[in-house]
């Protein structure tokens, strides 16, 4: 008779309980000191580009040919900017000058010049590039990623497969970028 | 009865430990961590105070023989083979014949050539492919590294690849 009836709140909050959160703790506090051994702050990363079969396909024609029809060059200097330069066989050399912009190169406008240049030419994939020696290294690279691959403002370039004639589409501009005055010059 | 009181107090100081919170904590670092989390063999160490330039296209570097150049020296596989000032190569330095010729960096990668193929001879499963990891600081001029790219590829180090800090 005394004994209270319980309140339906106090009902309630009794079949509440807590989470026992301490072991996933324990997992936690194993786990970050071994993350942040491993973890790398300044990584090399792999950009995958996967390649569609006719593309790799004229790719590998263009690598492994011996004797070119076209040679692209791409001449790099300090003072007078960049000269691209296309020798087709048997015709005069085509000279495309991209110069300097407030004292540095105009990358964008290099770009833009060798996408229509890919467009002209798509089954060529190498490059030549020619710094001069006062050119600073981070240009070069800069100059050599801006020649490998199309961003989404460009127009799309596409390569015509041999045995179907189907156009297939493609990123790549001049993903062979190779240094042409390391011997020599 | 003030005895009953003070017991009842005590009783009301004992609590449990929050640890949602720490948790909370913990699962956003363990997320930042797994992204940053890196299982590549090939450790790219970095010397002096080199800034290697930014790259938006790269493959993943195996492994091959490192060459560091900072605008203090040039390093074969962190040994310092080479004293530069302020980026410029000393013009004693240079080859009296061939200008582009570096004999100190010709000798240590030779070095290290040779030992690679005395490898590859003893061991076949060791192939000798002429593979060097070029890092080298963004501030320094081409003509440097042209010089040192054709004394690599005279030591029989032809398969060049440039070491580049990846934009994600």
């Amino acid at each position: 008779m005394g004994k209270r009836r319980r309140t339906f709140r106090q009902r309630v909050e009794d079949s509440t309980y807590e989470l026992n959160l301490a072991p996933m703790l324990d997992m936690m506090v194993a786990l970050v000191p071994f993350l942040l051994l491993s973890i790398a702050f300044v990584r090399l990363v792999v950009v995958e580009t996967k390649i569609p079969q006719p593309v790799a396909k004229a790719l590998k024609e263009d690598r492994d040919k011996k004797d070119r029809d076209v040679n692209i060059r791409m001449e790099v200097s300090a003072k007078k900017g960049v000269v691209i330069l296309v020798k087709e066989k048997g015709k005069k050399t085509k000279k495309f000058p991209v110069k300097l912009k407030e004292g540095s190169f105009d990358v964008e406008a290099v770009h833009n010049k060798l996408v229509s240049i890919k467009q002209q030419y798509p089954k060529v994939f190498r490059l030549e590039i020619l710094p001069k020696d006062n050119v600073v290294y981070k240009d070069v690279v800069q100059l050599m990623d801006t020649a490998r691959y199309t961003k989404n403002s460009d127009p799309q370039l596409f390569v015509v497969d041999d045995e179907t004639k189907e156009k297939v589409p493609s990123k790549l501009i001049f993903p062979d970028v190779i240094f042409g005055n390391v011997v020599g010059s | 009865m003030v005895r009953m009181k003070r017991r009842w107090r005590n009783r009301d100081a004992s609590y449990t430990l929050q640890l949602t919170a720490m948790v909370d904590m913990f699962t956003i670092l363990l997320v930042f961590l797994l992204k940053s989390y890196t299982t590549s063999s090939v450790q790219m160490a970095t010397v002096d105070d080199i800034q290697v330039p930014m790259s938006v296209s790269m493959n993943e570097p195996k492994e091959a023989l490192r060459m560091h150049v900072s605008i203090k020296g040039v390093y074969v596989d962190d040994v310092k083979v080479l004293d530069l000032e302020e980026g410029q190569i000393n013009s004693a330095e240079l080859d009296t014949k061939d200008k582009k010729f570096i004999k100190r960096v010709f000798d240590e990668l030779d070095k290290h050539a040779k030992k690679s193929r005395d490898i590859a001879s003893a061991n076949t499963t060791h192939e000798f492919k002429g593979d060097l990891i070029l890092q080298a600081d963004q501030n320094l001029d081409y003509g440097l590294l042209k010089k040192i790219m054709y004394t690599s590829m005279l030591a029989g180090y032809a398969n060049i690849k440039l070491g580049l800090m990846g934009m994600e």
